[in-house]
Order: C-alpha cells, then structure tokens, then sequence
C-alpha cells in the first residue's frame, strides 16, 4: 500500500500520508493503509509512539474530492443508498477518527503545509500536534452543503471559533490555532522535524503501561463530557444532511465538478467566499 | 487537634491556610490532608471570612505526594513491588475522590498562592481552586507518568484544554508560572516580587465581588455552577479518571515486558535516598523536556 | 436528549403567539424590524434612553422579528443591534412592577410556581435564540451586559467594536457564569486574562474567543455586513442542519440540562437575605434612585488598590 509508508525507528513508528502530487488528499486506498498501520502499531512492543505525517509539501488537503475511488470518504449527492447502509457507512468512517482518537499508545500530529478537512481531523484526534508556522488549518465542507463532522471542534476552540470557521470555512494559520488551542505549538519550518523527533523520542522513554492509563484517564475524562455520545449523533446528523434539499440557487460543487473538473469547482467554490481567504 | 502541618488564620473577610511542611517543599501526606481538611471546615462554619488564601510556607506551594513512603497511606498507591488488593486500592481512591471534590465545591472563594514548586498532588490542590494566582517563576507539572501513575485529577481538560492536557500529562514536564498563564493552567502570573502585592488586590476584588445578590448569590450561583459540571461530565469523569489511575497504580514493575529493566523508583529510593530517586527519575527527561529553573532568592 | 430540530415558541413561551404571522399587523416599537436585502434581516433593539434595557414590550417586539425572519424564506442572516449608544445594558432594572421582566419586585408577593413561570418564559427566550435555525449575528457597540451580553453569547457570532464593554464590575457574574458561554466547555483560568473583575473590551474579547472579530467602531456596521453578505450565500437547510449538529453536540455535554437547570438558581435569588454590608437593590434604589444603585454597585465593586 504506497498510500500509507510505515516504519519503525528507535522506539517510535512513523505514519507517512504517502500522496504527495495529490497534496496527500484521502481517498479509499489511503484510509485502507491508515488503518492497517495504526493496526500495526498499537500492539507492536517495539513501538512506544506513533507519529503521523505528510510527505512532500502538506500535510493533507482532505477528502479527496474527485469522486473516484473514495465511497470511504464522503457521499456523493444522488447515491440511491438505504437508510440502512447510510448509518452503516458513516458509522464506520466516524469510527476510525475515535479509534485513532482512543489509540493506546501516544500519537503526534506533525503538520506542515494544507491540513484540512478530514485532514485536519485526524490531527485534531491525534494527542499532541506540532505544526509549522506556514500549517494552515480549515474545514471547508459547508461551502459545498457538506456537513462538517468532527465533535471535537467544540471541544478545543470553543463555540464562537467553531461556528466561525465552520461557516466561512476559512483557515486559521499555525499561531492562531496554538492561540485557540486547536494545536500544541507553532514553530518555524526548519525546527519542525527536530522539535517532533525530540518529543516523540522523550515520551518513548516512558513507561507503556503507565503511558496507557495516562492517556485513557484523559480520554475518559473526554468521554464522560459526552464525546462518546457525540460520535454516534454526528453519525445521525450526517444522515439528515444526506436527505436535505438541494436549493436551485445554490452553488452544486458536484454539478460543476462533473461539467468542468474538479480545479475549476474548487476555485469557483472558494470564489464566493474570497472574503474569507486570507482569514477573516 | 495538633495543628502542625497546616495553620489557618481568618482576619475579617480573608481567610489564610498555609501549608507548613516548608523543609519538606509542603509534600502531602496523610496527616497535612487531613489537616487541610479539618481547616476548611472550621472556615466554611465562620460567618464573616468570603476569600481563602491557600499558600505554602517556606520556598515552595508543595512539591506533591509525600513520596518519602513514611505517613502516606493515603496519598499515594502502595508499594508496586507488593502484591496490593484492588479492594483497597478502590476503596482509597475514592475517599480520594470525594475529598478533592469536597476542596472544589468549597462554597467560598479559594485563591491558591503559588511559587516555587507546585507539583503533582500539589498541583491538584491549586487547580481545584477558583483561581491562582502564581509568581512567573514558579514551577508547576505533574510528573505522574514518569513513575507509570496516570492523574486521578479530572479537572486538566476543563481548565488547559484537550491539546495541552496531553501534551503535560504524558511528558509529565514542568512548566514555569509565564508558560501557565499563557496556556489558562493559572489566572495570572507576576513577578515573584510582586506577588504579596498582587494576591492583596485580587483578595480584595474578590472579596467586594458579592455584585448585585451579595454573599447568598454567589453561593446560590456556585451550587448551580457545580450542577453545570456535574452535568458537563465532571461527575462520571471524576470516577474514570479514578479508575484509571487505580489501573495504572496496580502495574508491578517486571510485570510488561516493555518495562523490564527500567527504573524503578522505589529500588532507588530504599538504595540510595529519595532526593536521589526523584533525580533518577527525572534525569533521562531534561534533555528533551528541559524544566523551567526557580530563582535562587 | 432531544434537540428539538424545529423553532417552536408556543410549548415553552406562554405569553407569545406568533406562528399565525400576527406580527404581519404588528407595530414595531420597543425593538425594530427590517430587511436590509432580500437575504439579510436586522433587529435594532430601540429603547436608546434606556441604553436598550429589556422591558417587556421589548421582549415581544424582539420574539416577533425573530418570528418574521424565520417565516421569510428568502431570509438567511439576521443581525442584532442597538440604537443609539450601546447594544444593550441587560435587563430594565427601572421596569414598572407588574411586568415580568426581571428583577420581578417582592412587592408582587408571587408564589413560587409564579416564580417558576417568570423563569421557564425568561430564559426559554435565550434557548430559543440559541435553536434558531437560520444565521445570528451580534453587532455590538458600547455596553454589552447582563441579559444583553447573554443575548449576544446566544449568537451564532459575534461582531463587536474594539471599545465595546462586556459584562460589568459588580454585576455578580463570577467567572463560569452563563456568560462564558462562547468559550464553552472549557473551564479555564485564562477567560479572564488574569482580571478577576469580569469586565472586559472588545479588544481583549477576541484574543480570548469570546468575539469573532472587533474592529474601530466605524468599519462595524461595514465588517458586519461583510460577514452577513458572505454567509447568506450557504444552502439554508444545510446551515440548519449543521446548525442543529453543533448546538447538539453541545446539550450532549450538558448544556441544555444546564439552561434548564439554572431556572433553580434564579428562583433562588429571589430569597436573597442581603447582609448589613452589602448593595441591596430595592432598598438603594428606594434610598438614591436607580442612577445612584448603580454607582454604590460599581463603587463596592472596585478595590482601593490599583488594578
């Protein structure tokens, strides 16, 4: 799986979203490999920590919008689907951002370039995120009447930000989001590999069943202020979504992207929204 | 009662509870806890006092758990090395729970003076404080984890958020009073010099902050704050948070073979003294999580 | 627990009957209607020589804009403001007795299911802005506090002057009240910024996320509709939706166990004994007149000390 690299040094196993030409959007293959390498790590003793980046310039810009190869990543309006294999489908793609979110071991994020959309989910469920300066984070998927779906955006920027971004869909740079707590540090491009590798390479000298119970006593602090619940709802939600109407004046990313591709669908979409570009 | 380890003064609206343990660093064992208790009490029945200053004697807020093993049943998890009942275990770390509970729901407003170190349980007792205020310098973490313990405190995610829970819990680093302030974990830090100064006039804010409905509404209002929490989860996390450090307090070294031939803190300590087994345990750590240093005054 | 997908003021606001478009007939007046283009509504809330205190009359007029613009399809933002000087200074605390906007005077000598009743019909209004299915925006200029601010907080977002005022000393609101809303669920020190009195400027809100924006208070009016003009192009049952999404995860943590909830704390402050020391509001403003309440509250509010 080329979509996933995987590999094990000194205590800790790093997680390469593998895409690079593709600014490392997700499609099916790439989740496919996400999962076999967490699989992999969480019980492998050889691994203490679980570190997940980007290769070449980003690290993702998301979904993978194309609309080829990615049932695993987000509805396509129109699909004739039953109820019942819509909750199935969501609850096994919301899924695998609580099981990484509940991972055993410690994970860190190590974000550079776009981190978007479900992107930035799997940042935001990661423990620890380091980004660089140049990291811009966003999540634009109202912008195409698409439901975004993280719970814990509430959780780590609170309502008013959350409302913000999620509405505008704009990004917020690398020191806005260590401001509002979306991320733990911001630092300059050339130090990011090093400051990762020294926090990865501190918490590996811990105790693995100490670092376990750490972590779950946090989490289940989490749980207990309903994240649990949260996951399941943003499940049905995504359902409600999936029924709504499309309105005749609404701008249908879908309908643009299947006429004139998916670069023109994206600038258009992000063109009614220039406000909005550069932050707010 | 023989009050040593703890002495409480109550002038007026403001009362004073120090923790007196100070060539000790106020470490926290049975008897400081029980004491500190006891003085709550004896504020909460006291008609006039409104604010409670919380401070350490000496050089430091506290330093912690008691981990010297002597007088600390209570506070810390029984020796590893011997085979404990999780009967007990439970059964401690719930009177645990409800007497953390019972310093967070105090119905007057707790201030936590801190410099120097303040540390682990330490730490627990500022953080279950309305507010505290700290010198720049202080220094405060939890390094629970070094010694394979999670933190039975569920209060970490609700004042510092998600991210930055995380990243001090499972480093177990410590940070300086600037860097807490920053990142919500203290309400205001000042230079060490200034912090008398500053703790005098938000005693005095705090005390003339009755507003509109006086001394009844803020403790009508506190005892629906406590409801929010209880509804927002504290209740339940309370108990996971205990559960889980149960869980990781009943790990015996040996046990995981990911921990054979790592430290063992309390080897050490019997060997060699405890100031050696703390710094045993902390060395590896300073290189990649360097600790802030308090100043020499 | 259920959310409630739908607006419906009738189960849980007695006094207020809008769902047959009667404020078609309607004489706007304490709070004001218009639609500034086919998508945006505004509300100004128009009491300006009492600094759009709520009365009452002010309390209908509002629910009935909110009404008009949820009815209106075209609609897709409604912004809130104030008229004249400020967004507003909470509740009219000059009301006249017989109304039922708070502080309600002893002098009524209500039973405590009355009480029950004031409260459920209050704060359900705050709730109920908080469901609206469409896009709020606050524009806030000069004072925002007491149930004003709580108004604003209730918003989607919030778009203030640099040199507004959020919530005011003496006001009793300790930290983690109500108005922390916007910062929700955290539990912070740092909401405060290290002050221990709860007053802050727009400025200091947005560095803590309690705004979304603040800018001069001559480019709001601008920056505001910037925002509305931006929003009102997002598919309206998706921003419903999402909506519903965001406020649910919200009551999953307790939020709306909590609105409803409170209703006991308020209840409780109507049996406040107030201590020989302290501001006692009826017995001030019978003494000085509801000016000089006003500034023996502020004064008991602020230490000797420098801040």
């Amino acid at each position: 799986m080329s979509e996933i690299i995987f590999e094990k040094k000194d205590g800790i196993g790093w997680i390469t979203l593998n895409r690079p030409e593709e600014l490392n959007a997700m499609n099916d293959a790439m989740l496919a490999g996400l999962d076999e390498a967490f699989a992999a790590a969480e019980p492998d003793l050889e691994v203490k920590v679980v570190v997940v980046k980007g290769a070449g310039k980003d690290f993702s810009v998301g979904q993978d919008l194309s609309g080829v190869g990615t049932f695993e990543v987000l509805s396509e309006p129109g699909e004739h689907l039953t109820i019942k294999r819509r909750m199935e489908t969501e609850r096994r793609r919301n899924r695998r951002w609580e099981y990484i979110f509940n991972l055993a071991k410690p994970t860190i994020a190590q974000v550079h370039g776009y981190c978007l959309g479900t992107g930035c989910y799997l940042a935001m469920v990661c423990d620890i995120t380091i980004a660089s300066e140049d990291a811009l984070f966003g999540d634009p998927l109202l912008r195409m009447g698409l439901l975004p779906h993280m719970p814990l955006w509430t959780w780590l920027i609170g309502i008013k930000k959350t409302k913000e971004l999620l509405f505008t869909g704009r990004y917020m740079d690398a020191k806005e989001a260590e401001q509002f707590g979306l991320i733990n540090k911001a630092v300059p491009r050339d130090e990011l590999e090093e400051e990762v590798a020294r926090l990865a390479k501190g918490i590996s000298l811990l105790p693995g069943d100490g670092l376990a119970p750490a972590k779950d006593a946090i989490n289940s602090v989490m749980e207990a202020r309903g994240l649990g619940e949260a996951w399941r709802f943003t499940n049905n939600m995504q359902l409600v979504m999936q029924q709504r109407t499309m309105e005749a004046s609404e701008f249908n990313f879908f309908k643009v992207r299947d006429k004139k591709g998916l670069k023109a669908a994206l600038a258009e979409r992000d063109a009614l929204f220039k406000q909005f570009s550069e932050g707010a | 009662m023989k009050n040593q380890n703890v002495l409480l003064k109550i002038e007026g609206k403001v009362a004073t509870i120090t923790l007196n343990r100070p060539e000790k660093l106020n470490a926290i064992n049975d008897a400081m806890l029980r004491e500190f208790l006891a003085a709550l009490d004896v504020v909460r029945r006291d008609r006039d006092s409104l604010v409670v200053i919380i401070k350490g004697a000496g050089r430091s807020f506290s330093a912690g758990q008691d981990l010297s093993g002597v007088g600390s049943d209570e506070v810390m998890p029984p020796d590893p090395r011997r085979k404990a009942y999780l009967y007990d275990m439970f059964a401690t770390d719930m009177q645990n729970q409800r007497r953390w509970q019972s310093i967070f729901e105090f119905p007057k407003i707790t201030v936590a003076q801190v410099h120097g170190y303040c540390l682990g349980a330490g730490l627990d007792l500022a953080m279950a404080c309305r507010a505290i205020i700290a010198a720049e310098d202080a220094v405060l973490g939890d390094p629970s984890v070094r010694m394979g313990l999670a933190s039975p405190n569920p209060l970490w995610t609700f004042r510092v958020g998600l991210k930055k829970a995380k990243e001090l819990l499972l480093t177990g680093k410590y940070i300086d009073g600037k860097e807490a302030e920053r990142i919500g974990l203290v309400m205001k830090a000042v230079p060490a010099a200034k912090l008398e100064e500053e703790m005098s006039s938000i005693t005095e804010v705090f005390a003339k902050s009755a507003g509109i409905g006086g001394f009844d509404q803020l403790a009508d209002f506190w005892s629906f704050n406590m409801a929010a929490l209880d509804l927002a989860g504290l209740a339940a996390a309370r108990r996971l948070a205990g559960n889980a450090y149960v869980l990781s307090a009943i790990q015996r070294p040996g046990r995981s073979i990911t921990d054979r031939g790592e430290f063992n803190f309390y080897d050490v300590r019997d060997k060699k003294g405890l100031k050696a087994a703390i710094e045993e345990r902390d060395a590896p750590f300073k290189e990649y999580f360097p600790p802030p240093q308090p100043k020499k005054r | 627990m259920p959310t409630g997908f739908g607006w419906e003021f009738k189960t849980q606001y007695q006094k207020c009957y809008w769902e047959n478009g009667e404020y078609r007939e309607r004489e706007y007046r304490d709070a004001l209607y218009e639609k500034v283009n086919d998508r945006i509504a505004r509300i100004t809330f128009n009491r300006p020589d009492k600094r759009n205190a709520f009365n009452d009359r002010q309390f209908e007029d509002f629910s009935a804009a909110l009404h008009q613009a949820n009815d209106d399809p075209e609609v897709r933002v409604v912004i809130l403001r104030g008229a004249g000087t400020c967004f507003g200074a909470g509740h009219d605390l000059s009301s006249p007795e017989k109304e039922e906007s708070p502080p309600v005077h002893p002098g009524i000598n209500p039973t405590l299911v009355d009480y029950y009743g004031f409260e459920r019909r209050r704060c359900t209004k705050f709730e109920d802005i908080t469901d609206y299915p469409k896009i709020t925006i606050a524009q806030v200029h000069g004072k925002c506090i007491g149930a004003s601010q709580i108004v604003a907080s209730c918003c989607d977002l919030i778009i203030t002057a640099e040199d507004a005022q959020f919530g005011i000393r003496g006001f009793g609101s300790q930290h983690h009240g109500i108005t922390d809303w916007p910062v929700w669920p955290m539990w912070s020190y740092k909401a405060y910024a290290g002050r221990a009195i709860t007053e802050m400027s727009g400025k200091e809100a947005v560095a803590l996320g309690f705004v979304n924006k603040a800018v001069p208070i001559d480019k709001l009016e601008q920056e505001v509709m910037k925002w509305a003009e931006a929003l009102s192009q997002l598919p309206s049952e998706a921003v419903a939706v999402t909506k519903e999404w965001i406020n649910g995860t919200l009551d999953i943590t307790g939020v709306g166990a909590t609105q409803k909830g409170h209703f006991l704390a308020h209840l409780a402050l109507q049996y406040v004994h107030f201590r020989p020391d302290e501001v006692n509001l009826y017995k001030a403003k019978k003494d000085k007149g509801l000016k000089g309440f006003l500034e023996d509250r502020a004064k008991a509010a602020t230490p000797d000390a420098t801040k």
